[in-house]
């Protein structure tokens, strides 16, 4: 224990003396604040404890916008009313629903359970008993001050989507707030009975598109009206931020109303060269208006339990068997393992093909004839794929479908991606055991059947990628949200997809639109040349899906377009078209009608694949 | 050989009173004029602080009674034993946000409060014997180490308001121990420059403050510039915050941005933390001079004014006593303050001298800091007021200081 010299007992005199002087300083300071509040301010402050009736209210900030790629706005706020009662003890409020009660039919077990998660959070803020009051409820509460002083209409914003049902799965909805939900962003400002994106962009871009409410305090008198508003505490709400989608609306609508009267199907359609989507297609589809306040409980179970399923998202969360589109895919395999030789007609396709014990039918029944592999794609003929098909190793065919990005997530800016299934040797070996499968299988798998499972936007991808000289862009829907930095899109160079493979595959895809005897030729429109593969695809569950994948223009592509209508027959007959009439819309949107018209007569006349 | 003689009385007066005036409130805060509590309630907090009073006499007693060698030698296990309830008290956080207890049979403690006895024993026996002048730097570094492994923990909670406290705390106690004016200076210049890059970035987007800060810095440095070791480490450390700060700011999660953020700017949180300093505001400024009268106040009795029995219970004074009961208290705090630093000149050993410094601070700050929070003046962080917050660790605490105190005033001559 150390012992003080002497000269040390001088300097804590000196630092004794420094040290009392900051306590006395400091503390004058706060007798300077306490004189000023008390004295000089005592005025004011007392007139506020008197009126002592001060209430925070919460300023509800309103949701950003959705827009599309040109600016349209897709989803916005329109007020709606809700009838609020500021409150101080439960037995008021209580009392207040009983008394309301009598005069208007009031889900009262659904106004209690909101209360009781509203009380424990919200002291001292009103409770908005009715939320989303029509004019009877809101005319009643006007009408009845005397009975209901307290009472009072608060503003608010409504979720709208400006297209209805257009783009549903897309936009996605907004509801209350779960109680799980609450309980995981507790630190953000989210009070029970507010909305909240629970599906689409308007979940994914939740924290960008809701803003952060504002606060202001009222004096109210006695019995509960307001006298006026305390500027001092005031804080403004801060608007959501907006986010532009690359969809555009039109397009979007239109693609819609062609697939939308063939029952169920989707279709995906993008830019090429960065893998912006231009428009997403689920239908049949549901009004997310309907969900803006809370949906009814019968409508939401109507949604629910319907058998055609709108709820579900077939762009996206669906796969398909590919049928024919994978020939693209075939070809690919058998051009870069040098399986066959383009030019030389290795089959003569009589419309079977015996392999082993087995017969392999080709879709045409009589036959196609002499095929080469161009005369395969062209003609979508089978046989030729059967026979190309039994040297054709089972993991050459999985191993180029995933190059095509098949049987993985694109990466796309949308949750619950699907990831479908490219069937190879060690599936099969765990399927069936090891040598308990066949060559047979392959057989299937090269015309699409078998166990491929494919998405709509995988297609569409892939077509893309035949278009833009083989890169796999990753695609997005999300253009940009208002102040905050550009989403970053990467985008893949494909190994063996290019030279004379890439353009081999580009002239017989060409082919299939444009030559007479082509699958796709439904799919034709004079002034622009397309390219692209028809499918019919089997599946054990009723009629073939129809498929159509392609892109426009063929010699310098801008859109590549996937599009699937369920069990609808035939692709070059069904599916084909809907990219004709689109293509008809995105390239001369002004007189679209007159070309319309006089092209619809020739549509259906195609010949099934 | 005690000596009645020298037991200073005027320490135990101070202390009685306040312990009293602080079970006075609590009984007040809660049997408003127009009574909405329940029996139960109106009783329980205050029958809980008649019990904790009776747990802190013990503490006082034991401060007063045991030897303060005893205390010397124990520092680091006192110590240790809080570090390790701090770090316990993160591990059982579970669903909370916040944990600032731990259970102790029927009893909840707060060890962060205890934390602050250990650290003044901690700094005492440390900075306590002779220095070499190589010893400095040594010694300098050990209390920074010591001090920054509850800061964290106790950040970590958060408790952003106790940490800082521990902090602060510690600069009273170097000046007493020998450091300069301009070393103080140094150590307090990057904490200085890190709030003031976040408050010119991130809230006023407005960098004048901060270069104002750093021209000040060069001039200090340069006029310093015969000492050319102290002088580089002073830029060296406010450059080396200013490049390293953004880069940390970028790692932080944004609810900790947004954390700091209303620590430093009150008005970003008008929802929470405004609206009680208003309210505050309001049952002191409507207290007047003379005050509403014991347990006449009107604001305690509502929803508005909140943690009125514990962080804010000096708002119900000013309002009840208004002016002159807020400044008469203010000033026993000041006489047990002054007391305090009046037996760190007298007593001989070096380790108790520092103890008694650092509690004058402990009591200075927890006190300038609250008053300044319920007026209005700082931002809300928690932080109790000794003697008059409900709450049994701080009051034990408290008490147990006081024990330290009159332990000195009657064995001043030990070394």
């Amino acid at each position: 224990m150390g012992k003080r010299d002497p000269r040390d007992e001088h300097l804590g005199r000196v630092r004794y003396r420094w040290l009392i002087t900051l306590v006395i300083v400091f503390f004058s300071l706060l007798a300077i604040r306490l004189f000023g509040l008390q004295y000089i301010q005592h005025d004011d402050y007392s007139q506020y404890a008197e009126e002592n009736k001060l209430q925070r209210e919460r300023i509800v900030s309103p949701r950003g916008l959705i827009k599309d790629r040109n600016g349209v706005v897709m989803v916005d706020n329109v007020p709606r009313f809700d009838v609020v009662l500021p409150w101080r003890s439960e037995t008021d409020v209580r009392r207040t629903i009983k008394k309301l009660n009598v005069y208007l039919a009031l889900d009262t077990a659904h106004i209690y359970t909101r209360f009781e998660s509203w009380k424990k959070k919200n002291q001292g803020i009103p409770f908005p008993i009715v939320q989303n009051a029509d004019k009877l409820v809101i005319s009643f509460v006007k009408e009845n001050y005397d009975i209901f002083p307290k009472l009072r209409v608060e503003t608010n914003a409504r979720r709208r989507y400006r297209q209805g049902a257009s783009a549903a799965h897309l936009l996605g909805y907004v509801g209350e707030v779960s109680d799980r939900f609450l309980a995981r962003s507790a630190n953000y400002g989210y009070f029970p009975g507010d909305l909240v994106g629970k599906s689409g962009i308007e979940s994914v871009c939740e924290r960008f598109l809701r803003g952060e409410d504002g606060q202001r305090a009222v004096a109210v008198n006695a019995s509960g009206r307001v006298l006026g508003e305390l500027k001092e505490l005031l804080k403004p709400p801060v608007h959501g931020k907006d986010v532009t989608l690359t969809i555009d609306a039109r397009l979007q609508g239109h693609l819609e109303t062609l697939i939308s009267p063939l029952g169920a199907g989707a279709a995906v359609v993008m830019d090429v060269d960065d893998g912006s989507l231009i428009a997403v297609v689920s239908v049949p589809q549901f009004d997310p208006n309907s969900f803006a306040v809370g949906i009814a409980q019968d409508e939401w179970d109507r949604l629910n339990q319907a058998k055609e399923k709108p709820l579900f998202n077939r762009f996206l969360q669906a796969t398909y068997p590919p049928g024919s589109t994978l020939k693209i895919v075939s070809v690919f395999t058998l051009l870069t393992n040098r399986l066959v030789s383009p030019q030389e007609a290795i089959v003569y396709c009589t419309g079977a093909h015996r392999f082993g014990n087995r017969i392999f039918k080709c879709w045409k029944a009589w036959g196609h004839g002499y095929m080469n592999l161009y005369g395969g794609l062209v003609q979508s003929c089978d046989s030729y794929f059967y026979t190309a098909a039994e040297i054709m190793d089972v993991d050459d065919l999985a191993s180029a479908s995933r190059e095509f990005g098949l049987g993985s997530r694109t990466g796309l800016d949308l949750p619950n991606e699907i990831e479908g299934l490219v069937p190879d040797r060690e599936y099969y070996n765990r399927r069936y055991g090891k040598g308990k499968w066949t060559q047979g299988l392959v057989l299937n798998n090269i015309i699409g059947q078998g166990e491929f499972l494919v998405s709509v936007l995988q297609m569409c991808r892939a077509a893309a990628a035949v278009a833009n000289g083989g890169y796999l862009v990753q695609p997005h829907v999300i253009e940009h949200v208002a102040g905050e930095p550009e989403g970053v899109h990467t985008s893949k160079k494909m190994k063996a997809l290019e030279g004379y493979t890439l353009s081999y595959l580009r002239r017989a895809m060409e082919g299939v639109v444009n030559d007479e005897d082509g699958t796709g030729r439904a799919s034709r429109l004079p002034g622009v040349k397309g390219a692209g593969k028809t499918g019919t695809s089997q599946n054990p569950h009723g009629e073939d899906h129809a498929w159509f994948i392609g892109y426009a223009p063929a010699r310098d592509p801008e859109i590549a377009l996937a599009i699937l209508v369920e069990n609808a027959g035939h692709g070059g007959a069904v599916a084909a078209p809907i990219a004709r009439e689109f293509y008809i819309e995105y390239f001369s949107p002004d007189d679209s009608s007159s070309v319309l018209s006089q092209s619809r007569g020739s549509v259906h006349q195609a010949r099934p694949e | 050989m005690r000596t009645t003689r020298d037991f200073d009385i005027l320490i135990l007066i101070t202390s009685a009173l306040l312990i009293i005036i602080g079970l006075c409130l609590i009984y007040s805060v809660f049997h408003p004029p127009s009574s909405g509590y329940s029996q139960d309630v109106s009783y329980m907090f205050f029958n809980r602080q008649l019990m904790w009073v009776c747990f802190a006499i013990v503490a006082l007693l034991i401060g007063y009674a045991t030897p303060v060698r005893y205390f010397e030698a124990l520092a680091y296990v006192i110590y240790a034993v809080c570090v390790v309830a701090l770090t316990l008290i993160l591990f059982t956080k579970g669903t909370q946000t916040t944990e600032r207890w731990i259970a102790l049979g029927p009893m909840r403690v707060q060890p962060s409060e205890f934390m602050k006895i250990a650290l003044l024993f901690t700094w005492g026996r440390v900075l306590s014997g002779h220095f070499s002048p190589g010893d400095r730097l040594r010694k300098t570094l050990i209390v920074f180490g010591v001090s920054l492994v509850p800061f964290l923990l106790v950040l970590k909670q958060p408790d952003l308001g106790t940490a800082i406290v521990f902090f602060v705390m510690l600069l009273p106690v170097l000046y007493w121990r020998g450091f300069k004016g301009r070393q103080i200076f140094l150590i307090l210049s990057p904490i200085v420059a890190s709030l003031l890059i976040i408050h010119s970035e991130e809230i006023t987007k407005n960098s004048w403050p901060f270069g104002v800060f750093i021209v000040i810095i060069f001039v200090v440095a340069y006029l310093r510039r015969s000492h050319l070791l102290e002088s580089i480490s002073l830029v060296a450390a406010n450059v080396g915050v200013g490049l390293i700060l953004p880069v940390f700011w970028g790692t932080l999660k944004t609810y900790q941005q947004k954390r700091i953020l209303n620590f430093l700017d009150p008005d970003s949180d008008k929802l929470g933390a405004g609206w009680q300093v208003f309210q505050s505001k309001i049952a002191i400024g409507s207290g007047g001079i003379s005050g509403k009268g014991y347990l006449e106040g009107t604001q305690k009795a509502l929803e508005f004014l909140p943690a009125k029995h514990t962080d804010f219970v000096f708002s119900v004074l000013g309002e009840e006593m208004g002016f002159v009961g807020a400044i008469l208290v203010l000033m026993v705090f000041a006489v047990l303050i002054s007391r305090a630093l009046a037996m760190a000149v007298k007593v001989k050993s070096q380790f108790s001298s520092t103890v008694c410094v650092g509690i004058a601070a402990y009591f200075f700050f927890q006190v300038f800091i609250n008053v300044a929070m319920t007026t209005g003046m700082a931002p809300v962080t928690g932080i109790p007021i000794p003697f008059l917050s409900y709450g049994g660790s701080s009051l034990v605490v408290s008490c147990f200081f006081i024990g330290f105190l009159l332990n000195c005033s009657v064995r001043w001559y030990e070394y």
